[in-house]
């Protein structure tokens, strides 16, 4: 069952929602792994279909307007997307869990933390509230929240933002899932906060042995966390390694646009590198390639054949007609 | 596109329904008055597709005249109320301050008086009549203007060209009548659709409780508060007058409701 | 919470007071003396005296309207019809309109709260369209001849349920539901459209996320949201029944207040048309004002400020 360590693979999928103004191709084609243990970065603009891969593993995609298509979402061995909204119910919060980019509006307002994460437990672990409630302290204490029975008793707004994201992350490892997504979990907090939450997903990985995906927009983040990472881009996944080869050798110019808009610290902001070009319309993608009028590497066959994710060297996914020649091709 | 059919069909009872009002005298069947006591509380037939009253009075034309009557009372009470709404509403947004706190508090002491209650406290004041419903109708309504220019007003007059139109030297009444109220007439006008069909109601309403239009004027109200007498033998007389109450009413809320989604296209998905 | 009370506290006594100036000040806003216009049109001059003394219609003004108030309270202020005390006339026919919207209100809420959580959670089919298109049929519907037409149907023709009257329970149905219609439509547009609003925020997704079943997280995550401003709205649709409720009382026959006023403007008893109206609008400022202590008590955010 667990053939080759891998907790989460991703194949082929395929997903579309039906608006009014047409067909959005969302997501087309898009495969990844994931080791256990292992923090995989999912990095992308706005709109490249980051968080609708993330709905689509956990079936919270509303569907209408979402369709899947076609592909497989295997968690540990078993189909996801074949799962009956029954059964979902036993993966989501138990062995899948998710925490969300505002602890501003994540929580429920009009509920008691205590009320929230004692509900999630009860509910899954089948125990009294009583027992839940010393479970939820334990969760609590677990993300370094000091004087959790005083915060247990408190409703969201009455914390700040760092600690309702905290509490955000207790609630997802309540019930000591095995996979966290982190759906850009520190875009809405200041600097220091965003790097205690930072150090606090690593911890919960080296304790826990927790499996994350960390969907972001910051290349930064990915380099201080995760171990591979899987760049998408309007709707495709176009690269996908270690983090080590992503960052040393990139494949994709897209990824390498994405590295060199990263803001050096010893030079200007002014000279930021920037790609040219805007995210595409997703009802009319380019054709081809969906990258190729943005490209600066751009071959004939790149209007014509979208590329294939391949694995170019050892491990190191890629999907061009023309990658960057960076090392042994 | 479901709200837009029903905005259209709105307005399409609206001015058929106007068109009956204008009309009367000429495709009303019968004098809506006229007694054919050998006939009383005969059901309908193709002579009288209504049937007639107590009297004889063939009910089709009761029906056709009441639109006249109430169309012409709530009309030109919600003009009237719309106009001194209008004008209060906006000196007390515009100007604000103590002025703002005495109309609207005097506002807030009419709005304490439940639903149809403060119309029946007018008329009681006022006796029953014509006149005097308008009267009731106008106070009744007025409020609601006030409260809808008032909040357009106010967030309308932080604007710029209000500014602009201030150091070009324009006078406060000038800016408030040529530049900023011009600017607040959508929600105004949805409003006023709405309200005609408030006072609809009032209208038939009070009718209904003898405290409005007296017999034998046709109104719609006082015809069907004779009709409850004689639901047992006369049901028809029941059914007729309340069926143009309530298209009426109808007509105006969905033209309303329609119009508010056509100039107010940010609500559109509520 | 305790400053909340207090301020809108304070601002209710302003309004109950501008109100009960204004019933006071009803006989006197009528063109012509008062004395006379109580006495009758062909009253003789020396009952017009009687009367003139007996009200005390020569004082001025502000001396009246503390008598009114007070003769109020202590059964000083008399019918003009039955010379009983106007504060034992109103009350019991003030419960019996107070029954019949209490009855009005519950069955309305219920009834529109799941219609409009229904249509919410089944937004854009066919049940959704029928939900609002019943309850712009409620809107619209002119109330009195509603209740014409429940009685022709359930009295006359089926038999089944008493056309009017005070009794047993079966009485209060027809009127129960005659002055609830348009309250329940208007609440179901109400609940759908903030249950609408909530099913859309980030909390909702995260209860799915915590594998939650979407049944309970409805029915317990996102009413709880959503309600706050339905109860507002039902607070509000419950003060206008109590005003509109006469009209209902009138078809049914329910010997309810309102139609105690509409009696008593017919007979000039004034006292009567005046103190109802006063009741009346008094409570429907309480019930405001309950509405707004309740929607700080539903919504922690405005409990702590």
């Amino acid at each position: 069952m667990k053939k080759n360590g891998k907790i989460l693979e991703v194949q082929n999928l395929k997903v579309y929602f039906d608006t009014e103004e047409g067909i959005v191709k969302a997501l087309e084609d898009v495969s990844f792994s994931l080791k256990r243990s292992e923090i995989l970065g999912v990095i992308g603009e706005t709109g490249s279909g980051k968080s609708v891969t993330a709905y689509t593993i956990t079936r919270l995609l509303p569907q209408p307007p979402g369709m899947i298509l076609e592909g497989k979402v295997l968690f540990e061995g078993e189909d996801l997307l074949k799962k009956s909204e029954n059964e979902m119910l036993d993966i989501r919060g138990e062995k899948i869990s998710m925490i969300f980019q505002e602890p501003m509006t994540a929580l429920n307002p009009v509920f008691t933390v205590e009320e929230q994460m004692t509900d999630v437990i009860s509910y899954h672990e089948k125990i009294s509230k009583k027992q839940a409630a010393e479970k939820a302290i334990r969760a609590l204490e677990l993300v370094k929240i000091p004087d959790p029975s005083l915060v247990m008793k408190k409703y969201p707004h009455e914390l700040s933002g760092g600690m309702r994201q905290r509490v955000m992350i207790a609630l997802a490892l309540s019930c000591e899932p095995e996979l966290l997504i982190a759906d850009e979990p520190t875009t809405a907090l200041d600097v220091t906060i965003q790097a205690q939450i930072l150090a606090l997903i690593l911890e919960m990985r080296e304790k826990l042995g927790l499996s994350v995906i960390m969907i972001t927009h910051n290349f930064g983040i990915v380099s201080e966390i995760c171990d591979s990472v899987a760049v998408m881009y309007a709707g495709n996944i176009v690269e996908f390694s270690s983090i080590y080869n992503v960052f040393e050798n990139p494949l994709h110019p897209y990824t390498e646009g994405l590295l060199k808009a990263i803001p050096p610290l010893d030079k200007d902001v002014e000279s930021l590198n920037v790609i040219p070009g805007v995210v595409p319309n997703l009802i009319h993608p380019p054709s081809g390639c969906r990258f190729h009028p943005r490209c600066s590497r751009k071959l004939d066959i790149c209007e014509k054949k979208p590329p294939k994710l391949v694995e170019l060297t050892d491990g190191h996914f890629v999907a061009c007609h023309n990658p960057l020649g960076g090392g042994k091709r | 596109m479901r709200k837009n059919k029903m905005a259209t069909l709105g307005a399409f009872i609206v001015i058929a329904i106007v068109i009956i009002g204008i009309l009367a005298p000429i495709i009303s069947p019968y004098d809506p008055n006229a007694q054919d006591l050998y006939n009383s509380l005969e059901g309908p037939s193709l002579k009288h597709p209504f049937g007639v009253d107590l009297y004889g009075r063939d009910i089709l034309s009761r029906v056709i005249w009441g639109a006249r009557i109430s169309l012409s009372i709530s009309f030109t009470a919600v003009l009237l109320s719309g106009m001194l709404g209008i004008m209060l509403g906006a000196i007390a947004g515009y100007f604000g301050g103590i002025i703002d706190e005495i109309i609207m508090r005097i506002f807030d002491m009419l709005l304490s008086f439940p639903d149809i209650l403060l119309a029946i406290a007018i008329v009681a004041i006022l006796g029953p009549g014509k006149l005097n419903l308008i009267l009731a109708l106008t106070i009744y309504s007025l409020p609601q203007f006030a409260r809808i220019t008032r909040g357009s007003v106010i967030s309308e007059k932080n604007n710029e060209y209000v500014d602009a139109a201030r150091l070009m030297g324009e006078n406060d009444i000038s800016i408030l009548f040529r530049y900023i109220l011009p600017n607040c007439i959508s929600p105004i006008i949805v409003q006023g659709t709405m309200r005609m069909a408030t006072a609809i109601l009032v209208i038939s309403g009070l009718g209904f409780l003898g405290l409005g239009i007296q017999p034998p004027t046709p109104e719609w109200g006082t015809d069907l508060s004779v009709a409850r007498t004689y639901l047992r033998v006369a049901p028809h007389m029941g059914i007729f007058p309340g069926l143009a109450i309530f298209i009426t009413v109808m007509g105006f809320n969905f033209f309303g409701d329609g119009l508010n989604d056509a100039l107010n296209p940010r609500l559109k998905d509520r | 919470m305790k400053n909340l009370l207090i301020r809108r506290l304070l601002l209710v006594i302003p309004i109950l007071f501008g109100v009960s100036v204004l019933s006071f000040l009803l006989l006197h806003l009528i063109p012509g003396d008062p004395a006379r216009i109580i006495a009758g049109i062909g009253a003789a001059p020396e009952d017009v005296e009687v009367i003139r003394k007996e009200f005390n219609l020569d004082a001025p003004l502000y001396v009246q309207y503390i008598s009114f108030i007070t003769g109020l309270f202590n059964g000083n202020l008399k019918s003009i019809n039955t010379q009983d005390a106007v504060i034992k006339e109103i009350i019991p026919r003030f419960v019996n309109t107070f029954q019949l919207s209490l009855f009005s209100i519950f069955v309305s809420s219920i009834i529109g709260i799941t219609f409009g959580i229904i249509a919410a959670v089944k937004r854009n089919t066919w049940i959704d369209n029928l939900v609002m298109g019943f309850s712009l049929f409620g809107i619209s519907m002119p109330i009195f001849w509603l209740g014409i037409l429940l009685m022709l149907v359930f009295s006359l023709y089926l038999n089944i349920l008493p056309p009017g009257g005070k009794g047993g329970f079966q009485h209060i149905i027809l009127p129960g539901i005659t002055l609830g219609v348009a309250s329940a439509a208007i609440v179901a547009r109400m609940t759908r459209a903030s249950m609408l609003q909530v099913l859309n925020q980030d909390y909702i997704r995260t209860a799915l996320s915590t594998g939650l079943p979407k049944g309970k997280v409805i029915v317990k995550y996102a009413l709880k949201n959503a309600l706050i401003p339905v109860v507002t709205v039902v607070g509000l649709q419950f003060g206008y029944m109590l005003g509109g409720a006469v009209l209902t009382e009138s078809v049914f026959g329910w010997p309810g207040l309102g139609r105690l006023i509409v009696d008593s403007i017919f007979n000039r008893d004034y006292p009567v048309v005046q103190a109802g109206i006063l009741l009346i609008a008094v409570v429907f400022v309480l019930v405001n004002l309950g509405v707004d202590l309740l929607y700080a008590v539903l919504d922690p955010r405005i409990r702590r400020r």
